[in-house]
């Protein structure tokens, strides 16, 4: 025979030492909400199970409708957490409804003598918090991207599983708990044994340590997305950097759909604009070249800075006219939109041909040559080199 | 209080959540060795209570196989430990301590030891190999990137602080209980109060709460420190970006203004880079600034910094240094940068520098300007030289 007071103690130790770890490891270097939410549920999770130990001495009377009120709590502000990680506020109105509708449940039902005073009820009010909980996760992997380009590793998604399933995990016990409570009544030795407090217990425990988990992994993507963002992004342009430019278009190199335009851009006479009127016109001239590039490749191909005024451009698809175009459109809009005019703002372009069989940078050597053709053809213009016949 | 049974059954419920949040969850993904010796300790440890649960139907045998497992669990805690302090383990050193443990557990088994077979051995056996573990994890306090950084690090220094913490206890745990067993024997209510089966099982079920977590949070260690790098350098040159160069130096320039620290700031700028990128196409261009940063890379100390400020600008910040040797830094980098083009048709570009020696009164703007106009003196008499700045000016 089980004994239902040895389980509890385990889940409440689980569940102290989890949130010792989690407050300063996580928590603290994060200061997010959903942390604090996690937090509050397990602090709730191990008063409420502290208090249950009661049950049979003369305090169960105020202990237990205490514990049920923290039980119920505990689920809701798993249900916050969830909530606050898309962003959304915490439901305050519909915690306090649930907590008085389980408070008045568990006074009626005679709370000093009955265990299971408004178990049926408190059961209902937790399963659907947790319902709610899982929906808000299932919203959450629907809406972020399958995989984020910049992060091979996406913990976020493993982070988000671990969630899911400990919610649904969460969920479906006490669904069972619920029918349990109906089918067997509280009369029936089967309901705690099977559906008691050691099972719950086993239950909230392996619960307990798959959500820190997802919550610690999600919590440690978030914490690093400023610093992926700052290496994979150009702080001036806004444009892909150097290394990342590098490291997309060779994974766009190796694609099987066919060969690719590279085209290398270069600022016309950016040193006199940069020595006639001081770095923030060039740094202009750079904002506004790089905002109208995003915009020339988006959903075509990348862009990036990859030197002072140089810029690289890696189109889907491997014809020439469409790279003329889209420098055409580039330049016209930068022409227009370069705050500093020296007479007109142009770029000379060179580009090259790449397939999967050479390497990138034999093809960045190429399109320098090219864009060194336009430079020296007088600037302002387009220039090409076909890949050497094999 | 606590009821050995229900202890046993809850075990391998925790044993087996432990195990598949680290190998699923942090193993397959990272595969980090330390997840893959934590993953082996956690089957190891749950197979083993599981096979003491079947002692009615194997009897001895049962006894042996699970004493050999934990112990074996423990074993792999410490693999788990050297290799996050970035040592090997060679899985075979792990198999002969079990063994034996187990033959012992079988020996006293049919002879007349009072309690259970082999207690003693596993006692000595687990706490022996927790004890290394906590030992080589000792080192990782000092771990250098750890000792200071951003709040990425804060959940891994967390982490390990709470493994270490918790390693130190359990061995704690076991030295007293062999202590007990071996002074007052397993019938005394000391032994079985405070370090029998229930306190074991609870102890050793939140080291794996703790360990689970600790391993999880440093599986992000690696990808936390490199992302950072990248965040930090200019990753043509491996110099400091811009940003972080003006972070770090400012941090520098407050600790010298405190401890009497001398520092000396150097601006340099290739001379005609735009000719040398023109001629010879950006490809010449690149490699100049990466040879440069490699010299860079070469020459400095760990307490100094470089950054790449611009196109073809860098700074310098040179700890515990004087302008003398500020001087001969940029010689000696210069003969590095032309040492680079040796095997060159083409020559490397000269270098034109500016040195100012830091102020506890100026800000870092200020000096970065002082710089900057002796870096222009330097090309306006003719390019190719070091200037210091005035220090009046």
């Amino acid at each position: 025979m089980v004994d239902p007071l040895t389980a509890r103690i385990v889940l409440a130790l689980v569940a102290l030492v989890a949130l010792v770890l989690f407050y300063v490891g996580t928590y603290r270097a994060t200061r997010a909400r959903y942390a604090l939410w996690w937090c509050l549920a397990l602090v709730s999770t191990g008063i409420s199970t502290a208090a249950y130990s009661f049950n049979g001495s003369t305090l169960q009377v105020v202990l237990n409708p205490l514990a049920n009120m923290l039980a119920v709590g505990s689920t809701a502000f798993v249900w916050f957490a969830v909530r606050a990680i898309r962003g959304r506020r915490p439901a305050w109105a519909a915690l306090a409804g649930l907590i008085a509708v389980v408070l008045c449940a568990t006074v009626l039902g005679h709370p000093a003598e009955d265990e299971w005073a408004g178990a049926g009820v408190l059961i209902a009010a937790m399963l659907a918090c947790l319902v709610l909980a899982a929906h808000e996760v299932r919203m959450l992997l629907r809406e972020r991207p399958r995989s984020d380009p910049a992060d091979p590793h996406d913990s976020s998604r493993t982070a988000l599983l671990a969630l899911y399933a400990s919610s649904v995990l969460f969920g479906a016990w006490y669904g069972a708990r619920l029918v349990g409570f109906v089918v067997l009544g509280t009369d029936d030795a089967r309901l705690e044994e099977w559906f008691g407090t050691f099972m719950t217990s086993v239950v909230l425990v392996v619960v307990l340590l798959i959500a820190t988990y997802g919550m610690s992994e999600l919590s440690h993507y978030e914490l690093t997305r400023e610093l992926r963002f700052r290496a994979s992004y150009d702080y001036l342009t806004g444009l892909l950097s150097r290394g990342e430019f590098l490291a997309r278009a060779e994974q766009r190199r190796a694609w099987p759909q066919g060969p690719k335009v590279l085209v290398e851009a270069d600022l016309d006479h950016f040193k006199t604009l940069n020595d006639a009127l001081g770095h923030a016109a060039g740094d202009r001239a750079l904002l506004a070249f790089g905002s109208v590039c995003r915009q020339a490749v988006e959903g075509i191909g990348i862009a990036g800075r990859i030197g002072g005024e140089e810029f690289a451009i890696l189109l889907d698809s491997g014809n020439l006219e469409d790279a003329r175009v889209v420098a055409a459109r580039i330049s016209e809009r930068y022409g227009a939109e370069a705050p500093v005019r020296l007479g007109k703002a142009t770029v000379s372009y060179g580009a090259t041909v790449v397939t999967r069989g050479e390497s990138l940078e034999a093809a960045m050597l190429r399109a320098d040559d090219a864009l060194y053709k336009a430079k020296h053809a007088g600037r302002d213009r387009f220039e090409f080199v076909p890949r050497p016949a094999l | 209080m606590l009821d050995v049974e229900t202890l046993r059954a809850i075990q391998p419920v925790i044993t087996a959540c432990v195990f598949a949040l680290a190998f699923f969850g942090t193993y397959l993904p990272t595969r980090a060795p330390y997840a893959g010796w934590w993953s082996a300790s956690a089957a190891s440890a749950g197979i083993g209570s599981i096979t003491h649960l079947a002692i009615d139907s194997w009897g001895d045998l049962a006894i042996a196989v699970g004493d050999a497992l934990t112990v074996g669990a423990a074993a792999c805690v410490w693999g788990a430990a050297r290799s996050l302090s970035g040592r090997r383990v060679a899985a075979w050193w792990l198999v002969p301590a079990p063994l034996i443990v187990a033959a012992i557990a079988l020996v006293e088994a049919h002879g007349d030891v009072a309690g259970m077979p082999g207690t003693l051995a596993v006692i000595l056996g687990t706490g022996g190999y927790l004890g290394l573990a906590a030992w080589s994890l000792r080192g990782l306090l000092r771990h250098r990137s750890l000792r200071r950084g951003p709040g990425t690090l804060h959940a891994a220094r967390v982490a390990i602080e709470a493994m270490v913490a918790s390693t130190s206890i359990i061995v704690v745990f076991y030295a007293v209980r062999a202590v007990v067993y071996v002074t007052l024997g397993p019938e005394h209510v000391l032994y079985t109060h405070w370090t029998g089966p229930e306190a074991t099982i609870v102890t050793v079920m939140l080291f794996f709460v703790v360990v689970t977590y600790s391993v999880t949070e440093l599986s992000h260690l690696d990808s936390s420190l490199r992302w950072r790098d990248r965040a930090m350098r200019d990753d043509l040159t491996g110099l400091l970006a811009r940003g972080a160069f003006m972070d770090l130096a400012e941090e520098a320039l407050l600790h010298a203004s405190g401890g009497g620290r001398r520092l000396v700031l150097v601006a340099a700028d290739f001379d005609h880079f735009k000719q040398l990128n023109d001629t010879y196409g950006h490809a010449e261009g690149d490699r100049a600034l990466r040879a440069f940063g490699e010299a860079c890379r070469g020459l400095l100390r760990d307490d100094d910094l470089a950054g790449r400020i611009g196109g073809e600008e860098f700074e310098l910040l040179l700890a515990e240094t004087d302008l003398a040797e500020a001087r001969q830094v940029c010689e000696r980098l210069v003969a590095a940068f032309a040492r680079s083009y040796d095997d060159s048709a083409i020559a490397a570009p000269t270098v034109s520098f500016g040195v100012a020696v830091a102020d506890p009164s100026i800000p870092l703007p200020a000096l970065i300007a002082r710089a900057d106009a002796a870096l222009y003196q330097a090309k306006e008499q003719g390019r190719d030289r070091v200037v210091i700045a005035d220090s009046e000016s």
